[in-house]
């Protein structure tokens, strides 16, 4: 579905318009939280960063949105997951106050050459997961991208968890062989 | 996930993002559906209080995600649904809802404290709060021995927790006879450095003399609870009237408070859970879905993990039989309460002719308290048992020897 035909859809009944727009971008939406989130939170703080997202986006959406929604519910979930990042952080104690002594420290650890570097390795590695075939590419992504268990992947792709877990390790081990190369 | 397999995303472009969305989209239909609920209910409920607060953050619970079943109690107490190991381990970051706690209602009175002579009105908040303050981390050391036993011969299970938060080391055994088929159930969970390390046996345990190792970085279940975090749960979400209060109770050399708790409707209180949860998805959602899987697997069960509507539903149904057979559907609950830590330490729960009860047998305090299990108990122990999966037997276990 477009972006105009779910905006009309929404005008015409806002319920299914709703339910448009997330089926349209909840995996959208979720990716971009599953990465900012990453090591920081549990799948419970990822669905409540979608959660919030979709609401945010929701409350604002009117008719004066024209041209595309994504770039902007792309923005709003990176904000989110920003802050909801910010605050779990501060949680586990992994921030540190700018009157710490730390601070003296701290260099910002980005690296431009390194990282276009990495993401020319993460395209790669994307390639090569295809390459897995499915239901392993699936499993490898939903595993180590979105951090799901076992039972979780096997409800998604119905298959069992115990086969999950053992596709998993296989082709964990393929794609290490397939990234050989490269390492 | 060791360092390796965590950095296989570390540096994800905005482009690559798309493309996996795109290509592996993510969640089940159920899991979107209930997501899809919760937007909707925020969406509307932000909507209809959109005059009333300004200005202000409002961090939400997450109430969706909660387990207030009104049965997970019921099937706690009951002893029959899921083995005492997969009620008791217990998912972070759980929340009470404080608002749920009357300002209103003051019960009883009795004296409570160090002036003998003047009576202290102990109301139904300060109870609350007593329970709702209580938590295993304030104390440096905790061991506590619990039995749970029922009067229809379902079970008679024996507890052993022991917390050591100097540490994080814990342990947790749970052993659970079950006289109909005369045998035991048995579970021990050792939570030592980074690992969780469960040990099944029992006559009745199918994968008796297995281990099995859970990293517990990454494990939704390292808390302990006993199922009275369910009992608060449910008093906190109003199950029960509390009838009557009365302090200065002794149990066991605890100075306690005792409270009558009365519930005019089990099958009405499931039904207001299920729906006023209305996205509440399941009523085990804090147990790990591995755990929950081998929970139905292991034991057969099929109604289990089912979502609101459907649980609302099964109620309904329970209600109308309980009416036409006229069966009792009021439940009684007589709790104490230790002053000194807020555990609820002895419970008799009862609904017609069934009766449950619950008693911490004794419970010891930092330097009295038992230590958990040692990393070379756990060795020994394990030594005896084979891995449950090829996953568990690739486990670097060289942190039991440190």
């Amino acid at each position: 579905m477009t972006d105009s035909e779910i905006m009309s859809l929404m005008h015409k009944s806002p319920k299914k318009g709703h339910r448009a727009l997330f089926d349209e971008y909840y995996s959208y939406v979720s990716a971009i939280s599953a990465n900012i989130l990453r090591g920081y939170g549990f799948r419970e703080d990822i669905e409540e960063c979608v959660i919030d997202t979709f609401a945010a986006v929701l409350k604002q959406l009117d008719e004066s949105v024209s041209g595309t929604i994504k770039p902007y519910i792309g923005t709003v979930a990176k904000n989110k997951a920003i802050s909801m990042r910010r605050s779990l952080a501060v949680k586990a104690g992994k921030c540190v106050s700018i009157d710490s002594e730390e601070t003296d420290e701290l260099t910002s650890a980005e690296r431009v050459d390194e990282n276009s570097e990495k993401s020319h390795m993460t395209e790669l590695m994307l390639e090569r997961i295809k390459e897995l075939g499915e239901p392993d590419s699936s499993i490898i992504i939903h595993k180590y991208f979105y951090e799901q268990n076992a039972s979780e992947i096997g409800r998604i792709l119905n298959i069992k968890p115990a086969t999950v877990r053992m596709r998993c390790t296989r082709a964990m081990k393929k794609l290490r062989s397939l990234l050989a190369d490269f390492n | 996930m060791n360092k390796k397999t965590d950095e296989l995303f570390s540096n994800v472009s905005d482009e690559q993002i798309e493309k996996i969305a795109a290509d592996y989209p993510t969640w089940s239909k159920k899991q979107r559906d209930r997501i899809f609920r919760e937007i909707e209910r925020r969406v509307s409920a932000d909507n209809s209080h959109a005059d009333e607060v300004r200005g202000v953050e409002v961090r939400r619970s997450r109430t969706y995600l909660r387990i207030i079943s009104a049965a997970a109690a019921f099937v706690i107490i009951a002893g029959a649904a899921v083995g005492g190991g997969y009620v008791l381990l217990r998912q972070k970051g759980r929340t009470v809802p404080n608002e749920q706690v009357s300002e209103t209602d003051i019960v009883t009175t009795e004296l409570l404290t160090d002036t003998a002579e003047e009576p202290v009105q102990v109301t139904e908040t300060d109870l609350l709060n007593l329970i709702n303050s209580a938590s295993y981390d304030k104390y440096d050391r905790i061991s506590m021995d619990i039995s749970l036993e029922t009067n229809n011969e379902e079970t008679t299970s024996h507890h052993t927790v022991k917390i050591d938060n100097i540490t994080g080391n814990k342990s947790y055994i749970d052993s659970d006879f079950y006289p109909l088929e005369n045998g035991y159930l048995d579970y021990e969970y050792y939570f030592y450095k980074d690992l969780i390390i469960e040990v099944n046996g029992g006559e009745l345990n199918r994968f008796a003399g297995q281990y099995n190792i859970y990293d517990r970085e990454n494990c939704r279940f390292d808390n302990i609870g006993t199922y009275t975090e369910h009992i608060i749960e449910d008093i906190n979400f109003g199950r029960y009237e509390i009838q009557e209060i009365t302090s200065g109770v002794q149990f066991n050399s605890m100075d306690c408070i005792s409270a009558k708790l009365f519930c005019p409707s089990e099958a009405e209180y499931a039904i207001k859970a299920a729906n006023d949860l209305s996205s509440n998805p399941c009523i085990f959602l804090n147990f790990d879905e591995d755990e929950l899987e081998r929970a139905k697997e292991e034991l057969g069960l099929t109604n289990i993990g089912i979502n609101d509507d459907e649980y609302a539903q099964l109620w309904e149904q329970i209600k109308k039989d309980r009416e036409r057979l006229g069966i009792n559907d009021t439940s009684q609950m007589d709790i104490l309460v230790d002053t000194e830590t807020g555990f609820i330490v002895n419970l008799d729960w009862s609904s017609g002719d069934e009766n449950k009860t619950y008693t911490v047998d004794k419970l010891c305090l930092n330097d009295e308290a038992e230590l958990p299990e040692d990393g070379e108990y756990i060795k020994n122990r394990i030594a005896e048992c084979t891995p449950c999966d090829e996953r568990t037997a690739a486990y670097d276990l060289s942190v039991l020897d440190e």
